[in-house]
């Protein structure tokens, strides 16, 4: 429906001159198509994709994507991800990146990303990290922060994150961690999803490189519920505060 | 020298305090050149064990394992003449008692040929029972007093750790938060070295009065680097 403005009469007035602006701006990709946009915005570079695969799926997109970013030392911030779209943010240029094939974005997307990546990726996620503190309040491991009592409770939260490393360096078959990646695959990941749709837009990814943001991308930029990237992009901020240069090779 | 030891070296800094040559450590100790000697703070061993034996909550107790390795690592790099643990450096006064044989010999093979000095804490204020060093309140080494905490009183010459430093910056809209090295040009306090230690804002209250505004430094650990930030850039 999205790539046959003949059908957009049907759409409400607003949402048909919405896409007829992103059309005018960009591209609108058709129903085989994973279009993906990257432009700059305050002092981040974006990159916006429309796999249309549900939230599940693009949350576990975002992960790996910026994973494999993070390896490539592209340095990612943090990625955002909605029921249509996923945005990833980082310090350095997209579309320069892609241009120049460090990496492709036919690299970036393939569908290895499934394999290795998701093991390690899932192991240092934040949301993993997430997913143990509730597996480990309910376990009764940890307690939760009480009114009054605040101060107890945020200590103890920041805990939980160094408890989960410790288990995994030590203990990686420890029950608490069972249940947190059981937790974790039941309510994060859509990995079957996420594979066919990999496979399916293989060599059918429409890359646009824009000045300046499109409209399509608007919603996926106002989503609440961004996930932050702890990798060599904090190193980059540090240095540049510490010497006011930014360094990104 | 092993590969590891040789990239940690060149990513410390070298600081000149009270003219006397210190490296800040990425891994979060201090060595002085002039004295060879190794300073780390605020190891908190047995701080998992503690939990369980005091209130009951059963966290792992591994954190003990994880601190005497990185502390190994660190006395092999520098192969200090003194190793000088400034305090805390048991979670609490009977923790030295549940440490399991295994790690009183790794710790005793670390003693070996070296000098080991144990300065009281307040999470520890009586001397380690059957584990050797040397135990004392606080201790002065040339021109520097080592002493656990911090005495906004005392004026020259300081090196203190018990409040755990850690700093935030915001850049690009992004905080970054590390544990750090605090000080101006007559007092410097060290980060926690233990492994399962918090941190506390170099900008908090507590440490109201110990630092001159104008010459606050902060120096930033962040994986195998250390960055100097000056005051303005801090953020709570």
């Amino acid at each position: 429906m999205l790539a046959d403005p003949k059908l957009w009469n049907k759409l409400p007035q607003q949402v048909s001159e919405w896409l007829s602006i992103q059309e005018e701006h960009s591209i609108l990709p058709s129903r085989n198509e994973l279009l993906v946009e990257t432009y700059p915005r305050g002092d981040r570079f974006y990159l916006v994709a429309y796999p249309f695969e549900g939230r599940l799926a693009h949350q576990t997109l975002g992960m790996l994507l910026t994973r494999r970013l993070e390896r490539m030392k592209a340095k990612p911030l943090g990625f955002v991800a909605n029921d249509y779209a996923i945005a990833v943010w980082g310090l350095k240029d997209f579309s320069k990146l892609f241009k120049d094939k460090k990496p492709s974005l036919e690299m970036l997307f393939d569908e290895d990303m499934l394999g290795d990546d998701l093991e390690t990726w899932l192991d240092e996620s934040f949301l993993l990290k997430r997913t143990f503190r509730d597996c480990a309040t309910i376990a009764g491991l940890i307690e939760r922060r009480f009114p009054g009592k605040e101060k107890t409770g945020r200590q103890m939260t920041v805990s939980s994150d160094l408890i989960y490393d410790v288990l995994r360096t030590h203990e990686p078959n420890h029950i608490l961690l069972k249940t947190t990646r059981q937790e974790a695959a039941y309510g994060l990941l859509d990995i079957r999803r996420l594979g066919e749709m990999l496979s399916r837009i293989s060599s059918r990814i429409v890359h646009k490189p824009l000045d300046k943001i499109s409209p399509l991308a608007v919603p996926i930029m106002m989503e609440i519920g961004k996930e932050g990237i702890a990798g060599e992009a904090h190193e980059a901020l540090l240095k540049e505060a510490a010497t006011g240069l930014l360094d990104i090779d | 020298m092993n590969e590891l030891a040789q990239i940690e070296e060149t990513c410390g800094i070298e600081i000149n305090f009270l003219e006397n040559t210190f490296v800040l450590d990425p891994a979060g100790c201090l060595f002085w050149k002039e004295e060879s000697l190794l300073v780390v703070s605020d190891l908190h061993l047995e701080k998992g064990s503690s939990f369980a034996a005091k209130k009951g909550l059963f966290i792992p107790p591994y954190d003990t394992q994880a601190t005497l390795e990185k502390l190994a690592l660190r006395v092999l790099h520098w192969q200090p003449k003194t190793v000088l643990s400034l305090g805390d450096s048991f979670h609490d006064d009977d923790a030295a008692n549940r440490l399991p044989n295994s790690y009183k010999q790794h710790l005793s093979q670390l003693m070996l040929g070296r000098d080991w000095i144990w300065v009281s804490g307040n999470h520890d204020p009586s001397p380690p029972k059957d584990l050797g060093g040397t135990f004392c309140e606080e201790i002065h080494i040339a021109n520097v007093n080592f002493c656990h905490e911090p005495k906004p009183e005392f004026n020259i010459g300081e090196i203190a750790g018990h409040l755990h430093p850690a700093a935030k910056i915001k850049q690009r809209g992004k905080s970054v938060r590390r544990r750090c090295f605090v000080g101006d040009e007559e007092r410097l306090i060290m980060p926690a070295f233990g492994s399962f230690t918090g941190g506390l804002n170099v900008l908090d209250e507590a440490y109201a009065g110990l630092f001159s505004k104008r010459s606050l430094k902060s120096w930033m650990i962040s994986g195998e680097h250390v960055f100097e930030m000056s005051a303005k850039k801090l953020v709570l």
